[in-house]
């Protein structure tokens, strides 16, 4: 059997004496999209960073495809095929949309034209001209995403994708995720905190608590499992 | 500003062109020397307004620049040849190699371009002008003197660009050449990759671009402009000290950038012509005065032009 496309084993990363992540185990296979919940403060988003080169881990092994890149820059990772958005809209505010897909092209060594296909296929050809900073929160999203798939990324981690929509346009992410995944086999993890999202997006669910995978399985199981219902899913009624 | 718009840098070089029509032979001369400024101010506007590092140590590279040009022009340098060509040619390639030395310190130590960074060059300007002062092969705080002027190889026998109207065409030449230049640069694909680091460095890694790579390159092609610019001021001046690399000049730098604006090269070197021939020509008739007045000049301009008196301008233009 071939390797993973991500392998995360045993990882640990602390902050100032506190486990932030707490040996985390995951796998993820090529085309496969797997949603990520945990309550707030449980080691996500480092775990996050830890995948893209932002954190160092202490302790622990990060494989894409079976390499090993715990030690790469984030660049160096972005080159071999992971592709990243974050929570708040990583756009280059004082830039134009039409420069933010430019930088975006020019930085995965395509041509400019890419960039302009991409602004018309992401809808945001009217707002071309426009600081990307002074954009909806929405347009923001869309337009980051158009820039990380440039890069022709086969696995894409997506931090609170839904963060500031409405109910509405998170259900139109999930559906244009979902097809995103089918058509280009893209590999997708998704930190989200929207439970309607993440069962539209009718992905496998991991719950991250303290800092470890405590569960992974289809939405319904993973919903009833007691620990997770105890620790987040209660909470939120 | 992504694009600097070219209708008004034609029209500025053709105005500029044709000032000796008219011009007396002084103002040529003058001029000459402040365009000398001006690739310096061009320089500083690429690496900070594009690049977003504020530099206090950019007229090290060009008095770096200037040095070279001495040295070889006297044919002080052991091995090379006494040559104000190659005077020239080292006054880029020196503050370049210094540059990426610097650099390397500064860049990827991973500085924050904040303070920190201000500091750091600040410091690093202070080193090289003391350097200078204490270095007998540099002539320490007397400079070298008796520099010979650049030469044209023309037809009919070589060319010295030693009266006013030769050196301000040269001058004008080079830095109108500087000038469109660094403009297809800003334009070009590397040079929104400049602008998207100086707006978040960590999520342009995320791009796959590698930040450290970009500064670094930025910084060394500032330093080559200023180092040219340098050179060329040295071979009209005939003479180097150590001012030209300390702390003075960069400060003042600084505020030619921030009054033309530094969001443009163009707009910087206007500001470097302007308060350079203002200081010309009102500096000795206000005296100690003039240092105030410019000190209420770059106050004025900081809080009505924030993007420049200039840039703001061009900036308006330069929108489609």
């Amino acid at each position: 059997m071939s390797a993973p496309l991500l392998e995360l084993r045993h990882l640990v990363k602390s902050f100032g004496g506190v486990l932030a992540v707490a040996g985390a185990s995951l796998e993820l296979a090529e085309g496969e999209l797997l949603a990520l919940i945990g309550p707030n403060g449980c080691g996500k988003t480092t775990l996050f960073n830890l995948v893209t080169g932002i954190e160092r881990p202490e302790a622990g092994a990060i494989r894409l495809a079976g390499r090993e890149i715990g030690g790469l820059p984030p660049q160096a990772r972005v080159r071999l095929g992971i592709g990243r958005t974050f929570q708040v809209p990583g756009v280059f505010a004082a830039l134009s949309a039409r420069e933010n897909l430019e930088v975006a092209a020019t930085a995965a060594g395509r041509p400019r034209r890419e960039a302009h296909e991409a602004l018309e296929r992401a809808g945001l050809a009217a707002f071309a001209e426009r600081a990307a900073g002074e954009l909806p929160h929405g347009l923001q999203q869309r337009l980051e995403l158009a820039m990380v798939l440039l890069q022709r990324p086969r696995l894409l981690l997506l931090d609170e994708p839904t963060a500031g929509l409405e109910l509405a346009e998170s259900l139109a992410v999930a559906a244009r995720l979902r097809r995103l995944v089918a058509a280009e086999g893209v590999a997708a993890l998704v930190v989200e905190h929207d439970l309607a999202f993440v069962r539209a997006l009718g992905a496998e669910v991991a719950v991250m608590l303290r800092g470890r995978i405590a569960a992974r399985g289809p939405y319904a199981r993973v919903a009833s499992d007691p620990e997770v219902r105890a620790a987040y899913l209660g909470s939120r009624g | 500003m992504s694009r600097e718009p070219l209708l008004p840098a034609l029209v500025f070089w053709l105005v500029l062109a044709l000032l000796p029509l008219w011009a007396p032979g002084w103002l040529l001369g003058q001029l000459a020397q402040h365009l000398g400024y001006g690739l310096l101010a061009m320089s500083l506007a690429y690496l900070w307004g594009q690049g977003g590092l504020l530099s206090f140590c950019q007229a090290l590279f060009f008095g770096a620049g200037a040095y070279a040009y001495a040295l070889a022009g006297l044919g002080r340098l052991p091995l090379l040849p006494e040559s104000p060509a190659l005077g020239l040619l080292l006054a880029v390639a020196v503050p370049t190699a210094l540059a990426a030395l610097a650099g390397l310190l500064l860049v990827t130590a991973r500085v924050p371009t904040g303070p920190a960074w201000a500091v750091l060059t600040l410091v690093l300007g202070v080193i090289g002008e003391r350097l200078a002062v204490a270095s007998p092969f540099l002539g320490g705080s007397n400079g070298l003197a008796g520099l010979p002027p650049l030469a044209l190889p023309l037809p009919g026998g070589p060319l010295e660009l030693v009266d006013p109207l030769p050196s301000f065409l040269a001058l004008l030449l080079v830095a109108g050449a500087v000038q469109l230049a660094l403009a297809r640069k800003i334009a070009a694909p590397s040079g929104s990759l400049l602008r998207a680091v100086r707006e978040d460095p960590l999520r342009a890694a995320h791009l796959g671009i590698d930040p450290v790579a970009v500064r670094l390159r930025a910084f060394m092609l500032a330093a080559a402009v200023a180092g040219l610019g340098g050179g060329l001021f040295a071979a009209q001046f005939g003479f180097v000290a150590p001012p030209l690399l300390g702390l003075g000049l960069s400060t003042e730098v600084l505020v030619w950038v921030a009054v033309g604006g530094r969001g443009s090269p163009l707009a910087a070197l206007v500001g470097a012509l302007l308060v350079k021939t203002a200081e010309g020509l009102l500096g000795e008739w206000l005296g100690a005065g003039w240092p105030l007045a410019l000190g209420l000049l770059l106050l004025l301009v900081v809080l009505l032009f924030p993007q420049g008196v200039f840039g703001g301008l061009l900036a308006r233009l330069a929108r489609p």
